[in-house]
């Protein structure tokens, strides 16, 4: 019991901002029937919205945690990730599956972000719902950055290595809560170790140390460095599309009625470009455009000094 | 600066709006420039050219 107590505090945090502007994705929640509404998550990876850094990856995630008699329970999962050449991103959430079972993980939610509208959707398969509101872009997903006014930071060079082709570095990030703090008794440390991709601007491995909710891996892999196909970011005309917008509360830009601009209405007789089999256009003369600047407009000097003489 | 445009399956950029543009007026003349592009159309499941809509992102310069 004493221990279900720690889970409640980030149960919360799902259950008042569901749907806030998080800058991590909850990818997924254990929970056993009639424990009193406890679970544990964990974030998946997350994505900075930045444009001309297109990838795709499996981000795969592990949550390993040892009972005080030594019992080790592990779970995983995994989330599909991209982002494309405008910066707009993609990233799953599927349900946490135990080592022994068998099959892909059920995909519960896509969280998709673009930047070029300030548009937040998350796409819910299972209903076919997509739940969309305008939002500020989120911050750049610097190593570390996850620290509480509450907990004692010290951060820590781990080295530099080569994860998936990229280079990384390393810092630990050691946060330490003082008696009370947290209602414990005794100081707790919380270590998570980021490998973070300089040229890519995300993590390619996070680890973290949790004694009360064990180790936490999420770790990037088959990373490809190439633009993902442009149907991840679109809205399936089977999808009802929900505007969450509060009115007088969004950052960014404020979402037309249309919703984002997968859900705006096509001009008749176009289809969306990368949907539903349809292919995307080449461009094959793009010039730069260049806007000239008008001249400003000469000023004649008055020979004021020269007139009262 | 962000537009819509349909490009046709002709490869014309047609039907152009505006998703996020810098002000001071400038988004007509990009606009006008980007008229002039053309493209390789885009192929519908039939393998026949057809019009889609594309986001653009464009960089301009100012002379």
């Amino acid at each position: 019991m004493g221990s279900h107590r720690f889970h409640l505090i980030p149960l919360c945090v799902v259950l008042f901002f569901p749907f806030s502007s998080f800058s991590q994705t909850v990818t997924g929640s254990t929970s056993a029937l009639g424990d009193g509404r406890v679970a544990e998550w964990m974030y998946g990876e997350h994505i900075a919205p930045i444009a001309k850094l297109p990838f795709t990856a499996k981000a795969e995630l592990e949550m390993v945690n040892q009972l005080p008699d030594g019992t080790l329970i592990t779970h995983n999962t995994y989330n599909r990730i991209a982002r494309d050449i405008l910066g707009r991103t993609y990233n799953e959430g599927r349900k946490w599956i135990d080592p022994t079972a068998s099959g892909e993980p059920q995909l519960l939610r896509v969280e998709l972000y673009d930047p070029t509208i300030g548009a937040r959707t998350v796409l819910f398969p299972l209903t076919k719902i997509a739940r969309q509101w305008a939002s500020a872009p989120t911050t750049g997903a610097l190593a570390g950055q996850n620290s509480t006014a509450t907990a004692e930071t010290s951060r820590e060079q781990i080295g530099v290595d080569t994860i998936e082709g990229v280079p990384v570095r390393g810092v630990r990030v050691t946060q330490t809560y003082k008696s009370g703090a947290l209602g414990n008794d005794r100081p707790i440390s919380i270590v998570t170790e980021y490998w973070y991709s300089e040229e890519l601007k995300i993590n390619l491995l996070t680890k973290r140390t949790d004694p009360r909710f064990g180790v936490q891996t999420v770790r990037v892999t088959e990373l490809t460095r190439q633009e993902p196909e442009a149907s991840l970011f679109a809205v399936s005309s089977d999808y009802k599309v929900v505007n969450e917008t509060v009115p007088g509360q969004q950052g960014g830009m404020a979402v037309s009625s249309g919703g984002s601009l997968a859900a705006a209405p096509l001009p008749p007789g176009a289809f969306r470009a990368g949907v539903n089999g349809t292919t995307v256009p080449v461009c094959v003369y793009c010039p730069i455009p260049v806007i000239p600047t008008k001249p400003a407009p000469r000023r004649r000097m008055e020979p004021w000094c020269c007139k009262s003489w | 600066m962000v537009l819509q445009i349909v490009v046709t399956a002709e490869g014309q950029a047609e039907n152009i709006s505006v998703i996020r543009g810098p002000g001071f007026g400038l988004e007509q003349t990009v606009i006008d420039a980007v008229r002039t592009w053309r493209f390789k159309p885009a192929h519908g499941r039939d393998g026949n050219p057809v019009a889609t809509a594309v986001p653009v992102e464009v960089t301009f310069r100012i002379r």
